[in-house]
């Protein structure tokens, strides 16, 4: 039995006196010995307890600080993706303004106007339409009521702009201020400045007068704004006299521009 | 012994302050299914109390669920079949269940298997390993005398 059986009356004893002992706990008889073991046993499991919450809070931080970097970098991804939506949003509405103001100064229905990107900008300005677009050799891209130059050149998805200030560029024009106006041919100058040329002594031009296309040209509607008279050239010993204008935009800040194709 | 002792009381706070697994439980049954000693049962019947106060449950059950698991481990453990140590996840296994049933029919608390008794079931090969090592190399027995 002892063999079958190993430590049996030990095992028995201790059984009875588990069972003694639930007896006496169930009767509330152990109270005063469980409050005195408590004082040993609470501050252990409490500082366990405290300890183990101190090393999960610093694996949360290096689990948490892994995954804010993960989200860090997702968010600047996302940041990134919202900036460029932004800024295409942004371009659209400049251009759809673009377009609702052009209808103010060269009205659709009688200019047939096609609206073009600048995509390019070297000694020609390049714009995103074409031949197939129906532009042409020699028509003239104005922006608003300014005249801004004419194709050159052209392919079936893009087109060269020879702009007012190119050496090549010849335009008649003439000025209009307080004082009376003057008539002239427009040269295009190396660099940003225009020199308005033939103007005949006796017409009176004068700084800030206002310069406009003459029209003569075919391509070209008269009245579109070629610049502003910044200086007077006037030598007695020549046969005309000589202004020089300047372009009242900057070409490279515009989003839209128009090519009169008709 | 004082080293398993004091290895049982660390068990005992950790599985009622922070790891809820039954580590007690698994260390006395790797530790009788190894060897049969009467100092098993002292530490089921102690280590029982112990737990019980420490998780506010009727004190006295926890020892008579703990020695019988004991007592039957070293009944067990004199079989043929102890000799593999894998043995002991099964047996373990079946131990820790009847714990948490009669726990739980008695504590009038909702029992389902969980994945808990599992891993405690297999922590307990672990751990057989360990004390084995532990009991073959760094215990020095009575009965082992060196002829000169």
């Amino acid at each position: 039995m002892s063999k079958a059986f190993p430590y049996l009356q030990t095992f028995l004893i201790l059984i009875f006196s588990s069972v003694v002992i639930f007896m006496l706990d169930s009767f509330n008889l152990l109270s005063l010995p469980k409050s005195a073991a408590f004082y040993i046993t609470n501050p252990i499991s409490f500082g366990l307890y405290k300890t183990s919450n101190n090393i999960q809070k610093q694996f949360y931080f290096v689990f948490q600080a892994r995954f804010a970097s993960q989200e860090n970098k997702a968010l600047k991804e996302q940041i990134g993706k919202l900036l460029s939506e932004n800024a295409t949003l942004r371009k659209r509405l400049s251009e759809s303004e673009s377009l609702i103001n052009q209808q103010n100064y060269l009205d659709f229905r009688t200019y047939n106007l096609v609206a073009a990107r600048p995509i390019g900008m070297d000694r020609y300005l390049k714009i995103d339409k074409g031949k197939s677009n129906g532009v042409k050799i020699g028509q003239a891209v104005v922006f608003n009521d300014n005249y801004i130059g004419k194709i050159i050149q052209t392919t079936d998805g893009a087109s060269f702009v020879q702009l007012l200030a190119d050496p090549d560029s010849k335009v008649a024009a003439f000025s209009q201020g307080l004082q009376g106006k003057a008539k002239g041919v427009l040269l295009g100058q190396f660099g940003s400045d225009l020199l308005m040329d033939k103007i005949l002594h006796e017409e009176k031009i004068n700084v800030d007068d206002l310069v406009y296309s003459e029209g003569t040209e075919g391509y070209l509607p008269r009245g579109l704004i070629l610049g502003r008279v910044s200086e007077v050239l006037n030598r007695e010993n020549e046969v005309f006299k000589q202004a020089k204008v300047q372009q009242t935009f900057d070409i490279k800040d515009l989003e839209l521009v128009f090519v009169i194709v008709e | 012994m004082k080293t398993l002792i004091i290895i049982l009381i660390i068990a005992a706070f950790l599985q009622t302050t922070i790891l809820p697994l039954d580590l007690v439980l698994i260390i006395l049954i790797c530790r009788s299914y190894i060897r049969t000693e009467k100092g098993n049962l002292y530490l089921a019947f102690f280590m029982g109390l112990l737990i019980s106060h420490l998780n506010l449950t009727p004190i006295g059950i926890q020892s008579i669920l703990y020695m019988i698991s004991i007592q039957i481990t070293q009944i067990l453990s004199k079989s043929r079949l102890a000799g593999n140590s894998f043995m002991i996840i099964p047996l373990s296994l079946t131990f820790l269940l009847l714990n948490e049933v009669i726990n739980g029919l008695i504590l009038h608390q909702t029992f389902q298997i969980s994945i808990k008794v599992l891993i405690e079931s297999i922590l307990s090969l672990p751990i057989l390993y360990i004390l084995k090592l532990w009991e073959e190399r760094f215990i020095v027995r009575k009965d082992i005398k060196l002829k000169i």
